[in-house]
């Protein structure tokens, strides 16, 4: 008797699973697709909502944003390449984890192994001083005084060998400063200590900027878009300075594409990419990533081998700024 | 059953083998990688290694405590086998649980195991077990996925319930 | 120092207090609108759910929710989602108190005195003081927040590494003093938890320690599936070693009431105290809720009054953790108001979820948008009143919980776990991590080990460790950096009087357990 219910309760079950396994064969997307973002909460966090807001309306569909943080990204990176090619995973390619860990040789993958939906933002630095600074008055009569001190300054980039770290660490290596790098693992705590004159230089982001500008003094843009320079009230740009780092365009940016594993589907692969770029092509979008600090960008994908191959063939010329930087602070020791 | 002695040197020497795997650890892959030695730029072992000595310490007084106590005379803990094994047997269901969830999915792992629980904890009623474990099973889905957004794992077959 | 001036120390022109009253009023007409009004009491709601759920908290509340927000009207938005925050805080006391599982981190010292308590048949008064004690802690952090904002901004603002490392180590203190049975035990728990923070890539070095080559354990352990593990499948292995699994359990449950706020009221120099640390701690970027219910309740304890127990369900240990750790939700929102720098990791998302709905946080927007500015303090005021109604009125609800049969209540809270710790990351491995820190959690327990401490070792550890690495690395001097700034140098020498202290309470008690022992044999002999 027992027996007959058991049997009959696992066969409505059975049942049930199998009606359900049927209608996973319906159109894409028929369930939410995860967004996985390499970065933890905070300001860039809630941008790729945002983003994945819209594209999930576009879709008719959630898009949850899962935050995967750690080693610069690459945990993210190798999570999200671990899961199926179906298209209900898209990455959050940031330039840390997609182009510059692989060229420190932190990761085994290349940015061609991706198959991009459409460009998303960017978001531009710059180095800032301390107000009421009495030893220069400009990022290159500081650069001097660093030359002329080597070893007695100390500067953040964030988190160490980032982008900005190995932008900064370019710089200084064209001028010949070497200066100690302090590694914070919160942006924010890197204004703070800045602003009450803890550290002498350091990267900041539009966002920490705009919330204080009083409490620094921007010394360089690291970056060569007009709508950055604007953000930073008109500071000198890379572009501006006497040497040639040889970055231009997303170069010295931290930026993010939007990226599905390259077995995805053509069709679903499609479908994804028509959703994001008529989500970033929306006003609404458009004004809250600006809102936020960063700024949209509105290439498709047929311009990813261009745009992020410039940028990898940067980074790659520059490569050996941050071991420079290492040699020299292990020389003062 | 257990005297709490046995449980305390059994502490001690999980807390042992922790300070062992750290040296290991520092003396091996730190190395390596270069991480083991330097200023505070460079040198990640130093604070690991500072509190793993702290816990070598304080494992080494707290055996010395255990040894001068002397032998406890009412303090075994005293457990029936049959109680012992229920928890056991949960925390086996539990683990052959998470090993097959990405595997087969939430939702032809999660039913099961909780029916399984309930069995151990001496549920026998076939048609409660099978009701009520679906319904947990479900009703938590149906929570997670549609309110929360949360999507639960598919397992190999992609199962899931377009609510 | 009155909080009526401005940061600069100058008196406005037409002082601090009247200006805070047009912020006040401002806020006002736009709060009281029903979509604010409604989302508000709704996030209390929500935060009160995702908090007594083990795995989620108010930071996963507020992830998963703010796409919802970022739609609404701003102050409505940044009602519905700071009320998650504040429920939230709130919430992980419930399942603490009723289970003996804290729902989130910020709740494992609640356990101390909460669970005693609903042993003693007191479970509905121990939640209505939990929810008493964070809504009053709230109200006080709030009030802190309106009216000391800019002061106590700036003040922080002037904590960097040497004090945040001094200040680490005072935490670390708390663990002795909170360890009630044995310091040594006590002592080998909180340093595991620090040492186990060190698992993941070191952000100095960017090597990988502890890893053992899986990409898993790149970040580290999450510290909500360690405390999962640690405190819930422990305590589900302890109850499945019980004989009563398909009884349905006879418990009296006592009517909650508004008599709780009169039982919170009494401890009223405890609550001021407590939420005073936790405004303190919550407005220090980055030292957050667990560090402050820790710290308020070895205060706490070392005050104690000659009867009160603390340990075995004392009303005052409830106070001091609930209210530290809901008054630091008003602490977090000084710093990410006043500067745009997040107090913690649910503030960041609050801060990113203002820049989307329009407005930059700083000293700008006290000037430009004095309605959102007034808004938020009148959003997060209410929640805490929202939060004493909706959980005065949902407490027989929660204490139903406890006369479900184990045999559904058990599988259900594994599931829940597993669910709930799954959601923080989409991780299966997560769930491993939680079985296993379930073992060393029933290893522990059955040697008498306490648990909380690990929890506290784990939050202090890369606070710890990166701020003294931090210090060296800022410092031309060495160590000399931590004596050569001043509030460093103070907390220094508080830390230096507090380990006399401990030293000293340590021989004391050892000398006292000896003597006890000495009785007993005696009294044995005769």
């Amino acid at each position: 008797m027992e027996l007959r219910k058991l049997l009959k309760g696992s066969l409505l079950a059975g049942a049930f699973v199998a009606a359900s396994a049927t209608t996973a064969l319906a159109e894409f997307p028929e369930r939410n697709i995860e967004v996985i973002h390499p970065w933890g909460p905070g300001n860039a966090m809630a941008m790729s909502q945002v983003v994945a807001k819209a594209m999930g309306e576009e879709l008719g569909t959630d898009m949850p944003v899962i935050s995967l943080p750690g080693a610069a990204g690459t945990k993210a990176q190798t999570t999200a390449m671990g899961k199926p090619a179906d298209g209900y995973t898209v990455f959050d390619g940031y330039v840390a984890p997609l182009v510059l860990q692989p060229i420190l040789g932190n990761a085994d993958w290349n940015f061609k192994d991706f198959k991009p939906l459409s460009a998303a933002v960017a978001n531009a630095f710059a180095i800032a001083g301390q107000v009421g600074e009495t030893r220069w008055s400009n990022f290159e009569e500081m650069m001097a005084y660093c030359k002329d001190n080597r070893g007695e300054l100390r500067y953040s980039s964030g988190s160490r060998n980032n982008l900005p770290h190995m932008v900064i660490a370019k710089a200084l290596q064209s001028y010949d400063c070497v200066a100690q790098n302090v590694p914070y693992t919160q942006d924010g705590n890197v204004f703070k200590d800045l602003g009450s004159k803890v550290l002498d230089f350091a990267f900041v982001n539009v966002g920490n900027f705009r919330s204080n500008p009083d409490k620094v003094k921007i010394l360089l843009v690291l970056s060569e878009l007009p709508s950055s320079k604007k953000a930073f009230h008109g500071a000198p740009t890379i572009g501006e300075l006497g040497v040639d780092l040889g970055l231009s365009n997303l170069g010295p940016m931290g930026w993010t594409w939007w990226i599905v594993n390259p077995d995805t589907p053509d069709d679903v692969t499609e479908k994804l990419r028509g959703a994001m770029e008529r989500a970033m092509a929306r006003q609404d979008v458009k004004d809250a990533v600006e809102a936020i600090g960063f700024v949209p960008l509105e290439w498709d994908h047929t311009k990813y081998e261009e745009i992020v191959g410039g940028v990898d063939s940067q980074l790659n010329s520059m490569g050996n700024a941050l071991a420079w930087e290492e040699e020299e602070l292990k020389k003062l020791n | 059953m257990i005297s709490s002695r046995t449980l305390n040197l059994a502490t001690l020497g999980f807390l042992f083998a922790v300070v062992v795997i750290v040296f290991w650890q520092i003396g091996t892959d730190f190395q390596e990688q270069g991480i083991a030695s330097g200023g505070p730029y460079d040198n990640a072992a130093s604070y690991p290694r500072a509190i793993a000595i702290f816990i070598g310490v304080l494992v080494g007084l707290q055996l010395v405590v255990e040894l001068l106590k002397g032998k406890p005379a009412a303090q075994a803990v005293h457990f029936e086998r049959s109680d012992l094994a229920r928890a056991g047997m949960m925390l086996v269901v539990f683990a052959v649980y998470l090993m097959v969830l990405t595997t087969i999915g939430y939702h032809l792992a999660t039913a099961p195991m909780i029916c399984a629980i309930m069995w151990i904890c001496g549920m026998r009623n076939v048609l409660k077990l099978v009701l009520a474990s679906v319904a947990i099973a479900t009703g938590f889905a149906f929570v997670f996925e549609v309110f929360l957004n949360v999507v639960l794992p598919l397992g190999i077959w992609n199962i899931f319930i377009p609510w | 120092m009155s909080c009526c001036r401005s940061a600069s120390g100058t008196s406005l022109s037409r002082g601090r207090c009247a200006v805070i009253f047009d912020f006040l009023s401002a806020g006002l007409d736009v709060f009281l609108s029903p979509i604010a009004l409604g989302l508000t009491f709704a996030g209390i709601v929500v935060g009160l759910v995702v908090g007594a759920m083990p795995g989620l908290g108010p930071l996963m509340g507020i992830i998963l929710l703010l796409p919802v927000a970022i739609g609404l009207p701003p102050v409505a938005a940044m009602g519905f989602l700071i009320a998650i925050f504040v429920g939230g805080s709130c919430g992980g006391s419930i399942s603490a108190i009723l289970l003996r599982i804290p729902g989130t981190p910020l709740a494992a010292a609640t356990l101390y005195d909460g669970y005693p308590m609903a042993q003693k048949g007191r479970a509905s008064d121990a939640i209505g003081i939990a929810i008493t004690s964070s809504a009053i802690g709230g109200l006080i952090g709030g009030v802190v927040l309106v009216f000391c904002a800019p002061i106590l901004a700036s003040f922080a603002a002037n904590f960097a590494p040497p004090e945040y490392a001094m200040l680490a180590i005072m935490g670390l203190f708390a663990i002795v003093v909170i360890s009630g049975g044995s310091i040594i035990k006590g002592l080998l728990a909180g340093s595991f938890g620090l040492l186990i923070s060190t698992v993941g890539t070191d952000s100095f070095s960017t090597g990988l320690r502890f890893t053992f080559g899986s990409h898993n354990l790149l970040n580290g352990f999450h510290i909500v599936a360690v405390v999962v593990g640690l405190f819930a499948i422990s305590e589900m292995a302890a109850q499945m070693m019980k004989r009563d699994l398909l009884k349905i359990p006879d418990v009296k449950v006592a009517r909650p009431g508004l008599h709780t706020i009169t039982l919170t009221l009494k401890h009223w120099v405890n609550l001021i105290r407590s939420s005073a640390i936790g405004t303190f701690f919550g407005a220090i970027p980055g030292a957050g809720g667990v560090i402050s219910s820790f710290t308020s309740y070895a205060v706490a304890k070392a005050a104690a009054k000659p009867g009160e127990v603390y340990g075995e369900g004392a009303e005052g240990g409830v106070v001091a953790t609930e209210s530290a750790n809901n008054s630091t939700v008003g602490g977090t929102l000084v710093p990410t108001l006043s500067l745009g720098i997040p107090g913690d990791a649910s503030s960041a998302m609050l801060l990113g979820a203002l820049l989307i709905l329009g407005f930059i946080p700083g000293p700008a927007m006290f000037e430009n948008n004095p309605d959102v500015v007034g808004g938020i303090f009148m959003v997060y005021l209410a929640s805490n009143i929202f939060l004493l109604v909706a959980g005065i009125l949902a407490t027989p609800l929660f204490v139903y919980v406890l006369r479900i049969p184990k045999v559904y209540l058990i599988p259900s809270i594994l599931l829940l776990c597993s669910i709930g710790t799954f959601a923080l990351q989409a991780s299966v491995f997560d769930l491993q991590i939680m079985l296993v820190f379930g073992l060393i959690g029933i290893l522990f327990r059955s040697a008498d080990y306490p648990l909380a401490p690990v929890v506290i070792g784990m939050i202090l550890g890369p606070i710890l460790e990166a701020n003294l690495r931090r210090s060296l690395l800022i410092s031309r001097e060495g160590y000399w950096i931590f004596l050569d700034r001043p509030v460093s140098a103070v907390l220094v020498s508080i830390n230096v009087l507090l380990l006399l202290a401990m030293v000293y309470l340590t021989v004391q008690r050892m000398r006292g357990a000896k003597e006890t022992a000495l009785a007993k044999a005696m009294s044995a002999e005769d």
